[in-house]
């Protein structure tokens, strides 16, 4: 019997001995925050649905190299939800066979909500989403944990497998380029300033 | 999250769910499936000559790395047969691209105990075999004077130059 308000350990413990209820319990605490980094990188609905599927599967694949960061699994599976984004084409191509079996998505929601975001007039958006999509996947991956998912600097060099200092470094140069390259649009205040983490080191 | 992002959709929520658990149930039977695909054991039970220097202890072998890594000779039993030779099974991992190539030995060796294959007395193709069932020993790995791995049941480390092998340089 799983207990829902089992600890990440817990129920990593049990999903990789093979309890399939508590992989289910770890998918349905954790879909939502991994669907919606990414959506953000891609817009798609549909995208990012198989990207949630992929993200489990690739922890079920990798289980002995997953990491629990201060008790929680989140931010290993926010890291892996970066890598599989910047590698889209590939982890479907690992997965095609699973993926084929979900059902067809409803495109005509995917350019609904597209279309709406337009109409509501957040030019700032995607001139963000440009922006973060042209630093490399290693600075980008970094900027999401940190900066959009607010992760300690900590938690991020852990899920990322990386040392703070590295962090740190690819976050200032991240800031850098995001901030150039965001001159000229005018952003929610407080975004991307130069503060925002460093405490955390 | 913002509020005007989207939700995942019910159907493909639930559908997910199930590959997940689904992912989860066939584990076992996936890990069968692969290990008899990956694990090609030549001959089933071979022998295994150690070149004339079984008898050793007399003779002191330093460490050597591991040079052939095409095979690795995984011994059911370091008592010698009645000819000198040893009881063991050559193994190697399958590549697509290009001759077979192990780079753990001791791993190659462990899965083939942990499936009863080293222990002489399990037939894996029997309708009552069930594997992850089996004891793995302790094991050693030593070198072959052909650069070869040979991984030995023992808990002694001094088996490799009892055997008249070196021990694996690390």
């Amino acid at each position: 019997m799983i207990d829902e308000k089992e600890s990440d350990a817990a129920l990593w413990l049990a999903a990789s001995s093979g309890t399939e209820r508590a992989f289910v319990t770890i998918f349905d605490r954790y879909r939502a925050r991994i669907f919606s980094a990414a959506y953000r990188r891609t817009n798609r609905v549909s995208d990012a649905e198989e990207i949630v599927a992929i993200v489990f599967l690739e922890a079920w694949r990798l289980r002995k190299r997953v990491r629990i960061v201060d008790g929680s699994l989140l931010p290993w599976l926010l890291a892996v939800t970066a890598n599989v984004t910047s590698n889209l084409s590939r982890s479907q191509r690992r997965y095609a066979r699973m993926i084929a079996r979900l059902p067809v998505p409803d495109e005509q929601d995917d350019h609904a909500l597209v279309t709406d975001e337009r109409l509501d007039g957040r030019p700032c958006r995607q001139a963000i989403h440009d922006a973060m999509a042209a630093l490399s996947p290693g600075d980008r991956a970094v900027v999401e944990l940190c900066l959009v998912e607010e992760l300690p600097l900590a938690a991020a060099a852990a899920a990322l497998e990386l040392p703070v200092g590295t962090v740190k470094s690819r976050l200032h140069r991240a800031r850098k380029q995001l901030q150039s390259r965001l001159a000229v649009t005018e952003l929610p205040d407080g975004l991307f300033a130069t503060n925002t983490t460093e405490e955390v080191a | 999250m913002t509020p005007e992002e989207p939700q995942m959709t019910p159907a493909r929520t639930d559908a997910i769910r199930d590959l997940l658990a689904e992912r989860v149930r066939d584990e076992p039977e996936l890990r069968r499936r692969r290990l008899r695909r990956r694990l090609l054991v030549w001959g089933g039970v071979g022998v295994f000559a150690i070149g004339g220097l079984s008898t050793a202890g007399s003779i002191l072998f330093g460490s050597a790395p591991v040079t052939d890594k095409a095979l690795v000779y995984c011994l059911s039993s370091v008592e010698p047969q009645a000819d000198g030779s040893y009881l063991s099974s050559a193994a190697t991992m399958a590549d697509p691209d290009g001759p077979g190539r192990v780079d753990d030995a001791l791993e190659l060796c462990g899965e083939m105990w942990r499936h009863g294959l080293l222990d002489g007395s399990t037939d894996p193709t029997a309708a009552t075999y069930s594997p992850d069932e089996f004891e793995v020993p302790e094991l050693q790995v030593c070198v072959r004077r052909d650069g070869a791995a040979a991984v030995v049941p023992s808990d002694d480390d001094a088996i490799c130059q009892t055997l008249g092998m070196a021990t694996e340089e690390r």
